[in-house]
């Protein structure tokens, strides 16, 4: 059972490694073609424009520009200018265009459909006009317009989309932000990205994680810093505040976990109200399993990289090893992986 | 005559002196630039639903940064995306308020008839008004208003069913309320006519709310009893049917295109929704709310459709059709606004919500509300340009 389990997992892994990312592209560069394989390693921070765009490619240039000079990380950094106007934008130009913000910016262009297909794998757009009407490709008259959406997308050296910036973003906002990200203190995963993991290092145990959670091998606050007393078991911590609208479908549920089984701990932490608020609190749900618990440190949910609620963690030995992020709406998955995770040995 | 050296000094003194004097004087003008002016994506202009009060909140550290007096409380109100100028206006009445975001000062220009909608037009300095009986174009800078080309046979535009806009092409349209035309105005065109577009729609069906995208090239509704969905291309005059409801239909509401236009979604009074793409390619995705559908809007990369009912909030991802959260507010939701990096969307709710309610669309959490300070019930929410297009 246990080298099923362990196979199953394997193989899973194995799939989610080898899954393409749906970032990657196959451009015309200056020396040639460029795909993100020609970038590994690096954080790619990526945005799409034209070399006669009047105001809001040099903004996002300049910003580029400014978070090459003002991060930690620059030589991790790979900026990517991918023009959508090729028609006008010879790769001489496009260079010239971008080194006179910054020479290590890359200029980037490639044929029309395979601009489109790259930018609705970004969830990008552009097109051009010409009056008031839409034209396309082959056959554009010399003075058309062009228009294009306004983002930054930066993504991992796993090519996954950590964040974005809108142009205007302040690049010292940008910068900390993507520091951040390289330090190893990642802003909260993207679960509804395609490819979701962001990153993280995988959780090493060989019982499958709860469908939901993600491996956490961040240095968050240990469950001794967390809880009032020890808990040997495997634990899962659920952060809550009365204000959290799904924390109120997702207490009764926990409730009820708590009182139906023993091999996973289960304690629920108020952030934000006061002991008299959660006590009523739990009274109107009719909470009766879960212990009336209070976070005495607020802050210590940032240090699991917590950014809204329902957020909850699972410890095993003490230590963090999953997260998730939304209310949890079933619970027979994390029985199952306390049976696993708790056995000796583990 | 050359300059002896004390005339240089004294050259030399006094430009510097105008040199310091215009330093100084633009650092007094940005200092007193509020700062939300040059970062639109970051601060929220949440307006009263019971006074004239108008907080700005800034996302960055979720706290309220200012807050100012409009002077009427509004029904309507727009930011301009290229300029920092906020027009707003009531049902009530035939006026309408121009306030200059950095100046902080109000500009008022009468009105011939009752607003309905408002449109900043990009890199114009215009404001195309919407009023109950007529359209006008408004320039902001001599305060000055310009009637447009009347339309016969819609004597009064309907609240319900709005005209809309489409700003790449500059083009206004409006549906027939008896008849299945749909009706065109390309502000920009001086002298510029209605131009009508006869759709071949079923016998008794009529047209119900419109959605167009940017670039006015596709339109999107559902027949006013919600029986059929539709997608029309005013280029080719093509109309294709896209959903056929059945005996299940109710009335719709405006439906969403999505910011790349290739997802259109449909939703109705009966808490149903449906998404197809505008290429006819794929399944439909469906899903159900709870209670009448008021909102939908898109989110995080246009993966995700963000749908309000009366008093809740779901998520649905567009890849998978999955529904990935839903937010019982218990509290009637006035607006939704889904910031312009598509990161989070913000709730303004009724009865003794002096707050916004953000949520953070890539994690699908609830962050903490932010407390408004002056507000009694948070109305209106709309930030300034967003990820808008540069052209």
């Amino acid at each position: 059972m246990k080298f099923s389990l362990w196979v199953l997992f394997v193989v899973c892994a194995t799939a989610m490694a080898t899954t393409p990312s749906p970032y990657g592209f196959s451009l015309d560069g200056p020396d040639g073609p460029v795909t993100e394989d020609d970038f590994s390693g690096k954080y790619l921070l990526l945005f799409f424009g034209y070399t006669s765009c009047p105001d809001i490619c040099p903004t996002a240039l300049y910003a580029i520009s400014k978070v090459l000079q003002t991060s930690a990380h620059p030589d991790l950094i790979q900026p990517v200018f991918v023009s959508i106007d090729p028609d006008n934008d010879t790769l001489e130009r496009l260079s010239r265009y971008v080194h006179y913000f910054d020479p290590r910016i890359v200029g980037l262009t490639a044929d029309y459909r395979t601009l489109k297909n790259m930018a609705d794998a970004y969830g990008a757009s552009f097109g051009y006009r010409f009056g008031d009407e839409e034209v396309t490709p082959p056959n554009l008259p010399p003075t058309h317009s062009v228009y294009h959406s306004t983002l930054l997308y930066f993504l991992s050296p796993e090519r996954r989309m950590v964040d974005v910036f809108d142009y205007q973003t302040d690049y010292e906002e940008m910068t900390r932000r993507i520091d951040a990200v390289i330090d190893g203190r990642p802003p909260a995963q993207a679960r509804f990205a395609a490819g979701a993991d962001d990153g993280a290092p995988a959780y090493r145990g060989d019982c499958p994680l709860p469908q939901g959670f993600s491996a956490y091998a961040g240095n968050g606050p240990a469950l001794a810093t967390l809880l009032r007393k020890a808990e040997e078991r495997p634990t899962l911590v659920a952060f809550w505040a009365s204000w959290c609208a799904p924390c109120r479908e997702e207490l009764p549920l926990l409730d009820k976990l708590a009182g139906a089984q023993s091999s996973l701990a289960v304690h629920a932490l108020d952030l934000d109200d006061k002991p008299q608020a959660i006590h009523e609190y739990f009274a109107r749900l009719g909470i009766t399993h879960l212990g009336e618990e209070r976070a005495a440190d607020p802050g210590l949910f940032a240090g699991f990289h917590g950014v809204g609620l329902p957020f909850s963690v699972l410890f095993l030995h003490g230590r963090p090893v999953a997260r998730r992020n939304g209310a949890i709406d079933e619970t027979r998955p994390l029985e199952r992986w306390a049976l696993c995770a708790g056995k000796p040995g583990d | 005559m050359p300059l002896q050296r004390c005339q240089w000094w004294s050259l030399f003194a006094l430009a510097t002196i105008f040199a310091c004097a215009g330093g100084a004087a633009m650092a007094l003008y940005y200092e007193q630039v509020p700062d939300y002016v040059y970062d639109p994506t970051r601060y929220v202009f949440v307006t009263d639903r019971l006074s004239d009060r108008l907080v700005v909140v800034d996302l960055d550290g979720d706290r309220q940064s200012d807050r100012q007096d409009l002077g009427m409380v509004p029904d309507i109100l727009s930011i301009a995306t290229d300029f920092p100028m906020m027009a707003y206006g009531s049902y009530q009445e035939r006026q309408l308020i121009f306030f200059n975001l950095k100046k902080k000062e109000r500009l008022r220009l009468a009105l011939p008839s009752r607003p309905l909608d408002l449109f900043f037009i990009p890199n114009r300095q215009q404001l195309l008004v919407v009023m109950q009986d007529g359209v006008a174009l408004a320039d902001y800078q001599r305060l000055a208003l310009y009637p447009l080309a009347g339309l016969e046979s819609v004597a009064q535009f309907e609240k319900n069913h709005p005209p809309v806009f489409s700003a790449l092409d500059g083009s206004l349209w409006v549906a027939d309320p008896g008849r299945p035309v749909i009706y065109r105005l390309r502000v920009n065109q001086r002298d510029g006519k209605w131009q009508p577009y006869s759709l071949p729609l079923p016998d008794g069906e009529r047209i119900g709310p419109l959605s167009v995208n940017a670039q006015g090239d596709i339109l999107a509704f559902a027949d006013r009893t919600g029986s059929h969905a539709y997608l029309y291309r005013p280029a080719s005059n093509t109309l294709r049917r896209t959903v056929d409801f059945g005996d299940a239909s109710a009335p719709p509401i405006a439906p969403y295109l999505d910011g790349t236009s290739r997802w259109v979604v449909y939703g109705d009074t009966a808490g149903r929704l449906t998404g197809v793409r505008t290429s006819g390619e794929g399944a439909p995705i469906s899903a159900r709310l709870s209670s009448p559908v008021e909102k939908i809007r898109g989110g995080w990369l246009n993966r995700l459709w963000v749908m309000v009912t009366d008093e809740s909030l779901a998520v649905q991802s567009i890849a998978t059709g999955e529904r990935l959260n839903s937010f019982s507010l218990n509290a009637a939701i006035s607006d939704l606004w889904v910031t312009g990096d598509g990161k989070t969307a913000l709730i303004a709710a009724r009865g003794g919500f002096q707050q916004v309610l953000p949520f953070d669309l890539r994690t699908g959490t609830q962050k903490r509300p932010i407390d408004l300070d002056g507000i009694l019930q948070a109305n209106l929410i709309r930030m300034g340009g967003n990820n808008s297009f540069c052209y």
